[in-house]
């Protein structure tokens, strides 16, 4: 896809300064570009670092490939610019470590994620891989606010959680890859026991 | 395609379950630290590894704990912030058709409500209510790290075994900052097992033990850091031939005008020294004052000392004025306030 056809995030012209900013290029694995300031990507220690390790001028941006992005498909680093482009300039949060953790969604951020499950489970693997502290923050609550009013058996369906016998199971299956002899040894005492041995040897 | 576990119908709406173990460990620290703590509390029986999750990120933050013992057995859990949820333990309803039920511990389908809106309030229905409270502790001591700060227990309110709550509180030996005892006539043996249970720092009983309840071997310990006894009747000079307590206030005993001078001399040896206070009302108002302070002080050069100090420790604010001043073997001054049916002692450390 060529720079002048890539989906750019919607930015709102007359915030950006009079001054000339730097826009790098971003590429989804799907091939979807993105143009993102510089300023909105520092709410993300990940490409942050990145681009500062690249050491990028306007000309590079402009005439090297768009840096690539390999896990994170268009739809998602979509809504993860649009985020970044909307909060760029504020400071990162820091976490003081009080639990349960005090979080509030701005309206911006609830209409952004106003969003499947399936499409929320993929901003909070990118805003994780990326490291956007906020953006993980904001979308991991939305998470929790699923557990509100819930019962127990309700939050095993909204979650998809395990049961006890299928958590049970895990464990049991995880142990036994761990160790194949361990099924091999348990059937053989079960089939001594059915025998009516009293030893295992 | 979605499975039929993956998407439902949950009270006329469509939900789309949300793969939460799927996410990156840190994600997922994220999502159950911002849960309030019944939504943690409810998330962590859901599994046991969510269980372990839980308490792995809430083991840092202090959860105050409050029990409340009458027609059920409650524990409050209030975090830092402020948030709490209570979860009580009673007896079996009669219809529990179409309630919904849950794992709690070892029991299984324990019937439960919440009986408010915010459902910061959940009561589990039990065959045997101390059971269910034992279960419930165990739950919440192993998840949360618990700072056990009041045990309220309400005796005449109390329609099960109240055997059975004494002895769960003795055996969870864990020190609790502040108990109450209310009112109510108790066995002796529990009386017993109550004033000897050493996790009570600070502790006010109002409960009855009968006329002739006597306990020679009991003494006030260093554990008994500030209690308050009503109806300690029983008490004799024997129990207090020894004391380990901050603050004491004992009412009702029966001292006699000579134990009550002789405790006020092996007081100001400076034997007890972790006492600071200690309040003695009598069962009477005709306490022979001159009697009780005879070799204490020179009763012909008493000297009253009408200053205004406040003793402000362990809880208390009380203006001391008109006070006899004794200087202890220790060298400490103490405050001596007499009345004809109490003494109070103020030791300045």
């Amino acid at each position: 896809m060529s720079v002048e056809n890539a989906p750019v995030v919607d930015v709102d012209e007359a915030a950006i300064p009079v001054e000339k900013k730097m826009y790098y290029r971003f590429e989804s694995n799907d091939k979807k570009e993105f143009r993102v300031s510089e300023l909105a990507i520092q709410q993300s220690e990940t490409l942050n670092r990145l681009v500062e390790a690249m050491g990028y001028t306007s000309e590079d941006v402009e005439n090297k490939p768009a840096i690539a992005i390999e896990n994170i498909d268009g739809k998602t680093l979509k809504l993860v610019f649009q985020w970044c482009e909307h909060h760029k300039g504020e400071a990162i949060p820091v976490d003081d470590g009080s639990v349960p953790k005090i979080v509030e969604i701005p309206e911006f951020d609830a209409k952004l994620m106003d969003i499947d499950n399936g499409l929320l489970f993929k901003l909070i693997w990118a805003a994780d891989y990326l490291n956007i502290v906020q953006l993980l923050n904001v979308s991991c609550k939305k998470v929790a606010n699923m557990a509100q009013g819930k019962t127990p058996a309700q939050l095993r369906r909204v979650y998809l959680l395990p049961s006890d016998e299928e958590d049970e199971a895990a464990k049991r299956a995880a142990q036994e890859a761990q160790d194949p002899r361990a099924r091999e040894v348990e059937e053989e005492f079960e089939e001594r026991k059915r025998q009516g041995g009293n030893s295992f040897f | 395609m979605k499975t039929l576990l993956e998407s439902y119908n949950f009270e006329d709406e469509v939900f789309e379950a949300f793969r939460l173990m799927n996410l990156p460990y840190l994600a997922l620290e994220q999502v159950i630290k911002s849960m309030s703590l019944m939504e943690a509390f409810n998330l962590s029986i859901c599994s046991p590894t969510l269980q372990h999750f839980v308490k792995y990120f809430f083991k840092n933050q202090q959860i105050k704990l409050q029990v409340h013992i009458y027609d059920g057995i409650q524990f409050r859990l209030e975090s830092p912030n402020g948030s709490f949820i209570s979860i009580k333990a009673r007896d079996c309803l009669e219809d529990l058709d179409g309630c919904m039920r849950m794992k709690i511990g070892n029991a299984s389908k324990i019937p439960f409500y919440y009986c408010d809106p915010d459902q910061n309030h959940v009561v589990t229905c039990w065959r045997d209510v101390v059971k269910g409270a034992i279960e419930l502790n165990s739950l919440i001591l192993d998840l949360f790290n618990i700072h056990f700060e009041k045990l309220h227990v309400w005796k005449e309110k109390i329609n099960y075994d109240y055997g059975s709550v004494v002895g769960w509180i003795n055996r969870m030996n864990k020190p609790i900052e502040n108990v109450y005892f209310a009112k109510g006539t108790v066995d002796d043996t529990l009386y017993s097992q109550i004033i000897n249970s050493e996790n009570f720092q600070k502790c006010r009983i109002h409960q009855n033990p009968s006329e002739n309840f006597q306990s020679q071997e009991f003494r006030f310990t260093d554990a008994h850091v500030n209690w308050q006894v009503f109806n300690a009747h029983w008490i004799t000079l024997e129990n207090l031939s020894d004391i380990g307590s901050a603050c004491l206030k004992l009412y009702d005993i029966k001292f006699t005008d000579q134990e009550m001078s002789t405790f006020l001399r092996t007081l100001i040896t400076g034997k007890f020294p972790n006492l600071e206070m200690i309040e003695l009302r009598l069962n009477r108002r005709d306490l022979n004052l001159p009697l009780i302070m005879d070799g204490i002080v020179d009763r012909e050069n008493v000297v009253m000392n009408w200053d205004v100090r406040v003793f402000d420790r362990f809880g208390y604010n009380t203006s001391v004025r008109g006070t006899i001043d004794v200087q202890m073997d220790t060298g400490e001054t103490c405050s001596i306030k007499l009345y004809a049916s109490a003494v109070y002692v103020f030791i300045w450390k």
